[in-house]
């Protein structure tokens, strides 16, 4: 657990931090987000003694800071800035074998570990290993930036604005990538970003600053319901009820979908006289499409309607966010998708209805 | 090792093997000159043979420079620490006095303390050459981003580890730069030395503008100029592998830029 206690940082005239008491727990991640100018880098930056308090006193687990030797202590935790800082006269395996080599890991040991950390992040370690910096996109040169900070396997991780200067395709897809991984590792992260949308997808926690003091540090679902003060709103914009969305995912909202068989008597759904839809399977479960008796009369032929179907750019994914789910009913005007899992397979349906249930202060799931 | 990499390697091999043909062939050059300046009885400088005066040049640029390259670099890294934003004003002023004063002048300066021959002139040469040195350290180790040096230091390396590590191989190309500039420099002005008794390429120069000769004027000057030529392509083949085995450029590998 780091612990700030009563912490405070001047620069010249400038202060930079004002008696900043916070508390980030082990195994969490916890969002430091506010506008430029307050002080989330130089809070991150104590974390690690690059910046050192001139008041109060941070601590790791109960232990003062001061009291670990600075080189020490960064050896054990990993760091991610913005602009990456790979070395660019060394390979990419090079770079990640960095802080394994400061610790006299054997060589064996290194160059295995650099292998892992390449695929963890998911980079072809004998593909990218050789390369230098200047031969990686920026996305790619960020992975080798995350796989270089979690090589040693260090419990603590700091990521200064990682991904904010990587396009918005591919910040969504490292920040989605940085969640599974953290999801297996469980690191005590502390994540610095201005953007609030990626401090709402990947926080366990949130602290919000401004002008070098902690306004409110919550989960959150709990700042985005009720947020501290209106600066917090404004801060938090207009969509609040989106953002909530994007934190709930569709897993917990679906319900149970009514599917046939793709080999049972379809036309008899259709003229049965029956009212509704169904989802249609294959044998494993896989969704084909959707027979509609409302929309599809008896006479036409059951497997030609699914046939002429989109089905996949409408069924989501269960862990997608209701925020994505919403998005689609709005584009393909459905009021009910289906929600499948990683194999394609339909696990039930999300209608606008559960959408709106979630949307709700303190909606909770069924 | 790339294409134009090998080139220049060949053509630093080419020009090294035409000047030590020309200073281990007295009568090849002998023949030469005396076509070019038929008047004159004794084309070749007598007091001593070319390969002669070559190796003195070569010991003379060697040690000056040697010890303009430590201490350039030295200071340059010492200017470039922290908190000594005053000692870089300093150096850089009085490493460009050092390259004001017109290198006769140090000489005669140098002259009383030191008396005549070698040391003054290592003396000039050394104070001539520093700057480029000193200048490009500096300027080669404030190009390494802020980025690179604060991820260092948020992993956990040492001021000293990077310094070897990341600073100095990440400013090799700048640095090299100013040596060469350097040398090449000090190739040309260690010809003055042989007017206080230095020796070196010089000396046919200065006997054959005092004698009226030609023909020693162009046996020296030949010989300068090709050192300088050969040196210079060593150093621009040097720079090139170095640029490959940092792959700053990336024509060594071309299919990995995705």
């Amino acid at each position: 657990m780091i612990r700030f206690e009563g912490v405070g940082r001047s620069f010249g005239d400038v202060r930079a931090v004002n008696g900043l008491d916070l508390e980030i727990p082990e195994r969490e991640l916890c969002v430091l987000v506010g506008p430029s100018g307050a002080g989330k880098s130089t809070i991150l930056r104590m974390i690690n003694r690059l910046v050192e308090p001139t008041e109060g006193r941070v601590a790791l687990d109960g232990r003062d800071l001061r009291s670990i030797g600075a080189e020490t202590l960064r050896r054990g935790i990993g760091y991610v800035i913005q602009g990456v800082g790979l070395f660019p006269h060394l390979t990419v395996s090079a770079n990640v074998s960095v802080v394994p080599e400061l610790l006299g890991w054997p060589r064996a040991r290194i160059a295995g570990r650099s292998r892992e950390m390449l695929e963890l992040v998911g980079l072809d370690p004998d593909r990218y290993g050789p390369r230098y910096p200047s031969q990686l996109s920026g996305g790619e040169a960020q992975r080798v930036g995350v796989a270089r900070a979690l090589a040693s396997d260090p419990p603590i991780l700091l990521m200064d604005e990682p991904f904010s200067a990587v396009d918005p395709v591919n910040r969504l897809r490292l920040q989605n990538e940085f969640l599974s991984i953290q999801r297996r590792l469980r690191k005590t992260v502390v994540f610095v970003t201005h953007d609030v949308d990626e401090a709402i997808r990947l926080a366990d926690r949130i602290a919000v600053l401004r002008a070098g003091s902690l306004v409110q540090y919550d989960e959150p679902e709990a700042i985005l319901d009720r947020p501290a003060d209106a600066f917090i709103a404004g801060f938090l914009g207009a969509d609040r009820a989106l953002k909530r969305l994007s934190r709930r995912t569709i897993r917990d909202w679906m319900r149970p979908a009514a599917s046939a068989r793709v080999d049972s008597d379809l036309a008899e759904l259709l003229c049965g006289g029956g009212q509704g839809y169904w989802w249609i399977v294959d044998g494993d479960g896989r969704l084909l499409g959707c027979l509609d008796s409302t929309l599809a009369g008896c006479s036409e032929d059951p497997r030609e309607i699914i046939a002429s179907q989109r089905i996949e750019d409408m069924a989501m994914n269960h862990d997608a966010s209701l925020k994505d789910a919403l998005s689609v009913m709005l584009g393909s005007s459905a009021r009910t998708i289906p929600v499948v899992d990683g194999a394609f397979r339909l696990v039930g349906e999300i209608g606008l209805d559960d959408v709106e249930r979630a949307a709700d202060h303190g909606g909770k799931p069924k | 090792m790339t294409k134009g990499e090998g080139r220049s390697w060949l053509v630093a091999a080419v020009l090294a093997a035409a000047l030590l043909i020309l200073a281990g062939s007295g009568t090849a050059l002998r023949g030469f000159l005396a076509f070019l300046f038929p008047a004159t009885p004794e084309p070749l400088y007598p007091r001593a043979g070319l390969a002669y005066l070559l190796g003195e040049h070569i010991a003379l640029v060697a040690v000056s420079s040697l010890l303009a390259a430590i201490l350039g670099i030295a200071a340059g890294v010492v200017a470039t620490r922290r908190g000594s934003e005053s000692f870089a004003d300093l150096a850089e002023r009085l490493a460009a006095v050092g390259q004001t004063f017109p290198p006769a002048a140090v000489l005669a300066l140098a002259v009383p303390s030191l008396g005549f021959g070698f040391a003054p002139t290592i003396v000039a040469l050394f104070l001539y050459g520093i700057l480029p040195v000193l200048r490009n350290t500096m300027s080669g180790l404030a190009g390494v981003g802020p980025d690179i040096l604060d991820a260092a230091l948020g992993m956990g390396m040492g001021r000293t580890r990077i310094l070897f590590r990341i600073e100095l191989p990440l400013a090799a190309p700048v640095i090299l730069a100013g040596l060469r500039t350097s040398v090449i420099v000090n190739i040309g002005t260690a010809t003055v030395g042989a007017t206080i008794g230095a020796g070196g390429l010089g000396s046919p120069i200065i006997s054959g503008l005092v004698t009226q000769n030609p023909s020693y004027l162009a046996e020296g000057a030949v010989a300068v100029a090709l050192l300088a030529l050969a040196v210079d392509a060593l150093f621009a083949a040097a720079a090139n592998t170095l640029a490959r085995t940092r792959e700053f450029s990336a024509d060594a590998a071309p299919a990995a830029r995705s």
